[in-house]
């Protein structure tokens, strides 16, 4: 059974193009949150290996989420995924917590390098 | 790797299903053939093209019935009491026929390409000898097209 | 490959293209609205996001250059005019013809070139103040690296290839006597590394994490942090950990293509002591988080996220599954019907009730699926405040649109059909039907023209309305024109009612308006609007009264997939007549039939209704019927009614419209078929299209 995997993404489309990525590379997408507040609600219920979190979100952007996931489990393995250009955020989300981040547009190898690395 | 020599090996090797029209032996590419099925009622079509015999009802959808015969020029002597379903460019259809045979396995070699101007050669890929028999190898795509 | 994804884009981005014109709106009401600007910036982030991972470059650009201004704005460097507005709308709309484009052809090449200038201009022109200032700091920097850059060339050729200052130096000793280990470190990214810094932040984050301290880094941190390095950095750094796991360490780390390290031998160093010119080069090596703290401090003041419209619990769904699903149910009603009636002449009673419970479950079925096709026709609405907006301010009128009911739900594909229909009611009604200021104050009306568009249920039909307080429909001058064109005689003029004159303007070519404008006259006309809402199975009526204003009433049926029909029978065969065309039938004798102009017509109510026999027009063969009776069904479309000559009226029917295939649809005559309770088929005849034809012969 691969690990399990939470996708947080505002855009569907980008949700459903990493969902892609990552069944393709063997991991199970257990769930998909919109915004931060959502991811961190279903990171709690779902308890996921590997979450995905996107950076600019309504509700709740990605860095607090990733604060607030890393309090609830400070082991948490984030990945960011970033826009090119934030680059400033991307930073902040590592002092946070993240692990490793993703550039859009995704390539899928690049994904499944960060998936590959964080689940060792 | 492994694959792409598989793929060197089958490359020149086709699949087609051989069928019986008005006495005559034709095939088509069997990745076009959904299934066949017996004739079931049609229903007319008023204002359709000539060769095409109206419509039928294939589990719920409608489907348009071509007869095969009466595109290709020939005559239509016997009774087709079967429809071969194909989905050629995601467009389904059925075509009458008279039998269906078997689905036989050809390489290009086997085919003679065709040369005639004749409506049956616009509508074929060539000609298949196989088993001392001349089969007429349709373009599935281009009959789709009229 | 991202063919399978193009149509959640193209869905996804029109949602956001729709929430960017509303905000726009908003804020060009309300400039400050720094949630709005928050809003807008977020979406336009999250369009380039999409735009560029599906490799629309241009589009991409475009968005990216726009979420610029925003981030002037909601940074307080620029604020919002009303000609930046305008540049952005016009933005908006660029991006529209983007998407457009992409559905036809897949591409968004646009000249941009004009928009791009634009926002870069307003750019530089905002930020010049700020980017001065920054310069200068990065130049100090710059000139620092440098005398490390020449440094390196011509002294590094021994264990360690940069320079390392005395300072430095000292501080590596120290830390070796308590134990620390020192290394140079040169951190290779792969090539085609994106954010390139942040990457780079990781690899300090990491020797950080494990408890080590970077004493210098060439390039130096600030260059880094503004990705002024190619792929290569240099580093020396000390920490209590072995070589091996150290580089082990970065080199797990994502995008890291080479790491080499070497052991520092504090004594051999001292041979490539520097002079202490480049303390300062040190201390900024050391202090490697403090350059980073002005950043974050910004990103926290920018990330003060705002709350946006809810987000409702949502999937998306292939409109062609829904499709299906429409197909299986109606298979599903076919098939409750066939059991019913076999079952029917047994009279079991036992399973009575099992069968009033599976038609319950049908028809409960049938109306949710019905209800996940609908969409709400805020869907079309929405487009129009800006529309209105752009219109009014070209035409120098002002305008109040009142937009009521847009929640009211109806099919997708009528959704997706009625929008260009109801934007030339809203464009004639502007254009045409308010006048000017002046005029409107002559007559002594409000200076502000009011345009209402309204949509409600009304039993199994929906109504839109777009009405204005205008000048009204000029009766005279539609009489007149329709005398000319000869579609009616003046003798009979007198005797119709104002509703008849009316629907003169949705004949083809018929147009009042005295000259062309750009706006409305331009050849789609209100025939184009009639033709779409009756190829709907709609229906579309005027009423007007002189200087109070004209309503447009359109009726649609709630869903396209299932319609009532009248079901006959010509020859052998069974055809459905949508329900909506039917006038009336009746039966009429052989002698009642009249020739008018060698064509058969019959009269009444004193009306003349031409004739047609509908197995001439079908080519099917001809059966002299000896019956002396004939079943005739009157249709019409629009204002013009027809007698349909069918041999035998079987009744009335719910039935589920199919399409009859690609290979068929060059026929006119039918819109589609429907299978009937034994399984066979009905042709639907398409009235309208029959009509047309009829009256072109």
């Amino acid at each position: 059974m691969g690990k399990k995997v939470l996708i947080v993404d505002d855009a569907a489309f980008m949700r459903m193009l990493l969902k892609d990525i990552v069944t393709k590379a063997g991991y199970e997408v257990i769930g998909e949150a919109a915004n931060g507040v959502e991811a961190v609600d279903k990171y709690k219920e779902l308890q996921p290996d590997i979450v995905t979190m996107d950076i600019t979100m309504p509700e709740m952007d990605g860095i607090t989420a990733i604060k607030k996931i890393k309090e609830i489990d400070p082991d948490a393995k984030i990945i960011v995924c970033s826009a090119m250009g934030q680059q400033a955020m991307v930073v902040e989300a590592i002092q946070a917590g993240a692990k490793d981040f993703i550039v859009k547009p995704f390539q899928a190898p690049r994904v499944v390098e960060a998936l590959n690395k964080l689940s060792k | 790797m492994v694959d792409d020599e598989k793929d060197v090996i089958t490359a020149h090797i086709l699949e087609v299903l051989d069928f019986e029209l008005s006495n005559r032996d034709f095939a088509i590419d069997v990745d076009f053939v959904e299934m066949v099925i017996e004739r079931p009622y049609i229903t007319y079509v008023p204002k359709a093209e000539y060769f095409i015999k109206g419509v039928m009802n294939l589990r719920g959808r409608i489907v348009p019935v071509i007869d095969l015969s009466t595109l290709l020029g020939i005559e239509e002597n016997t009774e087709q009491n079967k429809v071969l379903v194909l989905k050629v460019k995601d467009i389904e259809v059925g075509f009458l026929v008279n039998n269906v045979r078997e689905v036989i396995r050809i390489t290009e070699n086997d085919i003679d390409k065709p040369v005639g101007t004749k409506n049956v050669d616009q509508k074929t890929k060539g000609i298949i000898k196989y088993d001392d028999r001349l089969i007429v190898y349709l373009d599935a795509e281009k009959i789709i097209e009229v | 490959m991202n063919e399978q994804y193009l149509s959640v884009f193209i869905e996804e981005t029109r949602e956001y293209l729709q929430l960017l014109n509303e905000k726009m709106l908003s804020l060009e009401s309300n400039p400050d609205d720094i949630e709005v600007i928050n809003e807008i910036f977020r979406a336009l982030h999250t369009l380039k996001g999409m735009s560029a991972t599906m490799g629309f470059e241009n589009m991409a650009k475009l968005c990216h250059k726009m979420e610029n201004i925003f981030d002037l704005f909601r940074n307080q460097k620029a604020f919002v005019d009303s000609e930046i507005i305008d540049a952005l709308f016009a933005g908006i709309d660029t991006l529209e013809k983007m998407l457009q484009k992409i559905l036809d052809d897949r591409s968004d090449e646009m000249d941009i070139s004009d928009l791009l200038e634009i926002y870069e201009s307003f750019y530089s022109r905002a930020s010049s103040g700020v980017e001065v200032q920054k310069n200068g700091v990065e130049d100090e920097d710059k000139g620092t690296s440098f005398g490390n850059e020449k440094a390196k060339g011509s002294e590094g050729s021994t264990t360690v290839p940069i320079s390392i200052e005395e300072s430095v130096l000292n501080v590596i000793k120290e830390a070796i006597e308590e134990e620390f280990k020192a290394f140079y470190l040169k951190v290779t990214l792969r090539e085609g590394t994106m954010l390139k810094s942040a990457r780079m932040y990781m690899v300090f984050h990491k020797i950080e994490e494990v408890g080590g301290e970077i004493l210098k880094s060439v390039p130096s941190v600030e260059d880094i942090e503004d990705e002024k390095f190619d792929r290569t950095v240099e580093l020396i750094v000390v920490c209590k950990i072995a070589k091996e796991k150290l580089a082990e360490l970065i080199r797990d780390i994502s995008e890291i293509e080479e790491v080499n390290i070497i052991e520092i031998d504090s004594e051999k160093l001292k041979a490539q002591v520097f002079s202490s010119e480049e303390k300062k080069e040190v201390e900024q090596g050391t202090d490697s988080k403090n350059p980073k703290t002005s950043q974050v401090d910004r990103i926290k003041e920018s990330n003060v996220t705002n709350f946006s419209s809810k987000i409702t619990q949502t999937i998306r769904v292939d409109i062609e599954k829904l499709d299906t699903l429409m197909n299986l149910m109606g298979e599903l009603v076919i098939s409750r019907s066939r059991i019913m009636e076999t079952l029917k002449k047994y009279q079991i009673k036992e399973i009575d009730e099992s069968l009033a419970q599976l038609s319950r479950i049908t028809l409960d079925l049938q109306n949710i699926v019905m209800k996940i096709r609908m969409v709400p026709i805020a869907f079309v609405f929405n487009r129009f405040p800006r529309m209105v907006r752009d219109l009014s301010k070209k035409l120098n009128k002002e305008i109040n649109l009142i937009i009521t009911g847009q929640e009211t739900e109806l099919d997708r594909t009528v959704v997706d059909e009625i929008g260009d229909p109801l934007l030339h009611l809203l464009r004639n009604a502007i254009d045409h039907g308010i006048e000017s200021k002046e005029e409107r104050e002559a007559k002594g009306k409000q200076p502000i023209g009011t345009v209402k568009l309204d949509a409600h249920h009304e039993g199994n039909n929906v109504v839109i309305e777009v009405s204005d307080d205008g000048r009204g429909l000029d009766r005279e001058k539609i009489l007149k024109r329709a005398i000319e064109r000869g579609l009616i005689d003046e003798a009979s003029a007198t005797t119709l009612t104002d509703e008849k004159i009316f629907s003169f303007i949705f004949e083809p070519g018929f147009s009042t308006a005295e000259e062309v404008s750009d706006v409305s006259g331009r050849g789609v006309g209100m025939d184009v609007v009639k033709s779409t809402i009756e190829a709907l199975n709609g229906s579309v009526q005027i009423e007007s009264v002189k200087d109070r204003g004209t309503k447009v009433i359109i009726k649609l049926p709630l869903t396209l997939a299932i319609i009532q029909a009248l079901l006959v029978t010509i020859g052998d065969f069974i055809y459905a007549i949508p329900l909506v065309n039917v006038e009336e039938t009746l039966s009429i004798k052989k002698e009642e039939i009249k020739i008018v102009e060698k064509k058969p017509v019959i009269y009444i109510r004193g009306e003349i209704i031409p004739l047609t026999n509908l197995k001439e027009l079908f080519q099917l063969p001809h059966t002299e019927s000896d019956e002396d009776a004939l079943n005739i069904v009157i249709v019409h479309s629009g204002t013009r009614k027809y007698g349909l000559m069918v041999d035998e009226l079987l009744g009335q029917d719910d039935i589920v419209i199919k399409s009859l295939g690609k290979l068929l649809k060059g026929i006119k005559e039918f819109s589609g078929g429907a299978i009937l309770g034994d399984g066979s088929i009905a042709l639907i005849l398409d009235i309208p299209n029959i009509v047309d034809n009829l009256q072109g012969v």
